[in-house]
């Protein structure tokens, strides 16, 4: 991919998009405080840009070490005094400051009860250490697997940790994509979940968070990419729920090129993944010409990296 | 996060920033700290709250933070009932000032649930105030109206009040998006359907409801929710999968095939009788192995020379009888209609649609050129009699093309799933159906419909704009198909086509031998041509080919 690329006005600035890529590595600002506890989805989507970019190889051999030796600190590993696997808490920490793995033995002892791993941190740390081409010697399944059966509730969607949280369709995609990439579904309950993901359609045949919640860009990729991971995604929509479920998500696309979330919303650069995706996970690709004006039109890109905005 | 836009500073004001940032820094790991410890020595008190309180309005999306701070409450509660209250109500406080902040935080939403649900008495009233406030601001933040159906659920509020509450605020404003989802929801509550009838809901009320979509869009033409709404009523969905057509085909593999309306899984299989006796252990296989399938085929063992009777029993009430004469290698039956449900639509739906239609027609005087109108009069018209509005139809699909750009492909591809439809309905009706499927030069951009085709024995998509030809691999009948002059680069699909012996593909966009390596399984193949694709300019085309299909005989690669 060459640093420029684009014709007429518009330019794709490769080289700024790495560079702020590669800061992000070493530091986030105090502005966005909020993703303090969810450094790892922050670790992978900037890795996730700079693969998209071809930049991966930039990182040299030290870093991509000290990444990955980063990710597996923040893995659970019961202590030998807890009990076992099958408690649920392993899986992978979003960061370090609310986890017990930094400090001595002590201090470890005392926040075992409460140090649970946090499901998109597990996914996003999975995800991360395959970018990086880990073989994911040192996970441990078991643990991780115990770690998402034990997060499902009776309706089939999944919390987010064991301590206590919502339940909604993004906690779903993170259960799937871990079992997925564990090659090991046996963990959770999949016609549940199925069942879940079904009485979240909306009237449009989209979907929303959950029943009876509007249907949303997000959410409708987290479905359809579950039912897809799962292998479910043909038996479980109708012909007719299929084609509508397009036709919402190609009515996504507003008059800039750009797409929205919801009707009548403003579009969203989020979006461009979220909803192409979601159609690119049905085959049905049929956005791309204008999407490419529109996200580069963005003003707010000028900056860096658009996820991340 | 989103949506916000970067604002340069001066370097002055850049230095002032970078000292208020490390002040609040400070803080906010001083406070972790003392949360961390405080968790661990099990400190449930006063200023654990006020230390969580302050890092949640930060970070409202810390789990933890909520969680820990559940447990200091828990761990607060007495014996007195009123100091819990009080306790609780100062919860609900907190909880919204860190909304004021973030009134989309999943984490403060969910507390707010908790708190309420912790209660002795909770105190719904007042939250509907705030859901009603919080609205006011975003009418579209789906977390209220999530916590609002909390409310109204816990509060036990009946449904049909609701449903008038929904009601008054479409009234109040069409474009309410999400009053017009809050409805779809009820409405099936307090009116749920009959069993194995096409609707969301009962047709009395469906006709009800279309008058008050049929106003809001008259109000406001181009808002997209009354229109979505309008689809979903006036949608017939089939409620059982039916078996459509069966079979006889000339494959040595598979040679009897069951076609169902949807995809359905080998489970579904119908018992076998041959001249009366019943065929066990039959296997059945759908095209590429696929556990869910529009089409399911085996293998009967049939008597030479012989008239033989064939029965598919699926329960002692559904049964079909074929006789398949003397000798006859294929023979293929429809089983029911192509409609819904296989009914054909009843008096009272057709005039309802009709009513919907002139509507729309009026609309469409009224504001031309708009899109939903157009959209909408597609989808009627195609409900009614796809076949008898066809020229109609196609003509808004091409207003439609020009007037929404954006979506031209999309509405390419519904002409094509049109020509499909009605040609196939067409077939259906004439003498020779079932052996020779053409529908060339008609700007296909997509193959909808192929599990109708499983039994053609010729099947010609010629000179069309195909690029994925996926579907095809449902022909498990064809002998000959002619793909020339498409945009064809993947012929994976096709792997599977034992019974395939004459393979057209010129003019298409083969590019090299990788592709051509899935042709490898077609042992009954003795023509191919590929000429006129790039993959003839590249060297050892012709050698590859022969190696891969040694029994070819006619091969072109120029």
């Amino acid at each position: 991919m060459s640093d420029k690329c684009g014709s007429g006005e518009y330019k794709f600035l490769r080289k700024r998009h790495i560079k702020f890529l590669q800061r992000c590595l070493q530091v986030i600002p105090f502005s966005v405080v909020n993703f303090d506890t969810s450094r790892m989805t922050v670790l992978f989507f900037t890795l996730s840009g700079l693969d998209l970019l071809d930049a991966l190889d930039e990182l040299g051999e030290n870093e991509r070490k000290n990444i990955i030796d980063w990710i597996y600190s923040l893995q659970i590993i019961p202590l030998k005094s807890s009990v076992t696997d099958n408690e649920g808490k392993g899986g992978f920490r979003g960061g370090s400051s609310l986890a017990s793995c930094r400090s001595s033995e002590e201090y470890l002892e005392n926040i075992d009860s409460f140090d649970c791993g946090h499901i998109t941190m597990t996914y996003t740390a999975l995800a991360s250490l395959l970018i990086l081409g880990d073989d994911l010697s040192r996970i441990n399944k078991k643990s991780i697997l115990a770690h998402v059966a034990a997060l499902q509730c009776q309706d089939g969607s999944f919390f987010s940790t064991l301590g206590g949280s919502e339940n909604d369709m993004r906690f779903m995609y993170c259960a799937a994509t871990i079992c997925y990439i564990l090659q090991d579904f046996s963990a959770i309950n999949v016609d549940l979940a199925t069942k879940y993901i079904l009485n979240s359609m909306s009237y449009e045949c989209a979907l929303g968070q959950g029943i009876y919640l509007e249907a949303h860009g997000g959410s409708s990729y987290c479905a359809i990419a579950t039912l897809q991971l799962m292998g479910k995604l043909e038996s479980a929509l109708s012909h007719s729920q299929r084609h509508r479920l397009i036709r919402w998500l190609v009515n996504r696309q507003s008059e800039g090129g750009g797409l929205q979330g919801r009707p009548n919303k403003p579009p969203d650069t989020c979006y461009t993944f979220w909803i192409g995706a979601s159609l690119e996970g049905k085959s049905y690709p049929r956005i791309k010409g204008s999407l490419t004006v529109a996200v580069l039109e963005e003003p707010k890109l000028k900056s860096g990296f658009y996820a991340l905005a | 996060m989103h949506g916000r836009l970067k604002i340069k500073t001066t370097a002055e004001q850049a230095a002032e920033k970078e000292k208020e940032r490390e002040e609040k820094r400070k803080v906010y790991l001083g406070g972790l700290n003392k949360v961390f410890s405080k968790r661990s020595s099990e400190t449930y008190d006063e200023e654990g709250l006020k230390i969580t309180a302050q890092l949640l309005t930060a970070n409202p999306d810390a789990a933890t933070l909520w969680n820990f701070r559940r447990e200091i409450l828990l761990n607060m509660k007495g014996e007195d009932e009123e100091a819990w209250t009080k306790l609780l109500m100062g919860e609900l406080t907190m909880v919204e000032h860190c909304l004021m902040k973030n009134p989309k935080s999943y984490g403060a939403w969910h507390h707010r649930c908790w708190t309420m649900k912790t209660f002795p008495t909770p105190p719904w009233a007042a939250e509907l105030d705030l859901c009603n406030k919080y609205l006011k601001l975003d009418e579209r933040n789906f977390h209220c109206w999530d916590y609002r159906r909390f409310i109204t659920a816990g509060s036990e509020k009946r449904p049909e009040d609701e449903l008038k509450i929904s009601k008054e605020l479409i009234e109040r404003n069409m474009s309410n998006y999400s009053a017009w989802h809050y409805r779809s929801k009820l409405l099936p509550l307090v009116c749920p359907p009959l069993p194995n009838t096409p609707h969301p809901v009962p047709v009395d009320v469906l006709i009800k409801e279309l008058k008050t979509v049929v106003e809001a869009v008259f109000t406001d033409p181009s808002d997209q929710s009354p229109w979505f709404f309008l689809r979903w009523l006036i949608n017939r969905e089939e409620k059982s999968p039916r078996l459509l057509k069966i079979g006889l085909i000339e494959n040595e593999k598979n040679n009897f095939v069951c076609t169902y309306s949807q995809k359905v899984c080998q489970g579904y299989a119908p018992t076998i009788t041959v001249n009366d006796e019943e065929q066990m252990n039959l296997l059945w296989f759908s095209p590429n192995g696929e556990t869910y399938s529009n089409v399911w085929a085996t293998k009967l063992v049939l008597p030479a020379n012989e008239s033989t009777k064939i029965e598919i029993l699926r329960n002692s009430s559904d049964r079909k009888t074929i006789i398949i004469p003397a000798g006859a290698t294929h023979l293929v039956e429809w089983v029911t209609g192509l409609e819904v449900g296989g009914e054909e639509l009843s008096d009272l739906t057709r005039s309802t649609l009709e009513e919907v239609k002139e509507n729309c027609v009026t609309l469409d005087e009224l504001d031309p050129d708009n899109k939903w109108v157009l959209l909408t009069l597609v989808d009627i018209l195609w409900a009614l009699d796809a076949r008898n509005y066809l020229e109609k139809i196609k003509q808004y699909l091409a207003q439609l093309q020009s007037l929404d750009p954006l979506r031209s492909s999309y509405y390419s591809d519904m002409k094509s799933k049109l020509a499909m439809e009605t040609t196939i309905a067409h077939e259906r009706g004439a003498a020779e159906s079932g052996v020779v499927f053409k529908l060339s030069e008609s700007n296909l951009t997509r193959i909808t419909s192929s599990h109708l085709l499983a039994c053609y024995t010729m099947v010609d998509l010629s000179s069309n704009r195909l690029t994925s030809i996926k579907p095809l691999s449902n022909l498990l009948a064809c002998k000959e198909l002619i793909l020339n002059n498409n945009n064809i680069y993947d012929l994976s699909a096709l792997s599977g086509l034992s019974a395939l012996e004459k393979l057209h593909l010129a003019n298409n966009w083969l590019c090299c031998q990788d592709q051509l390596k899935c042709l490898q399984g077609l042992t009954a193949l003795v023509y191919l041509d590929i000429s006129s694709n790039p993959v003839c300019e590249v060297a050892g085309t012709e050698a590859a080919l022969s190696e891969i299909l040694p029994s070819v005989q006619t091969l072109k690669v120029t």
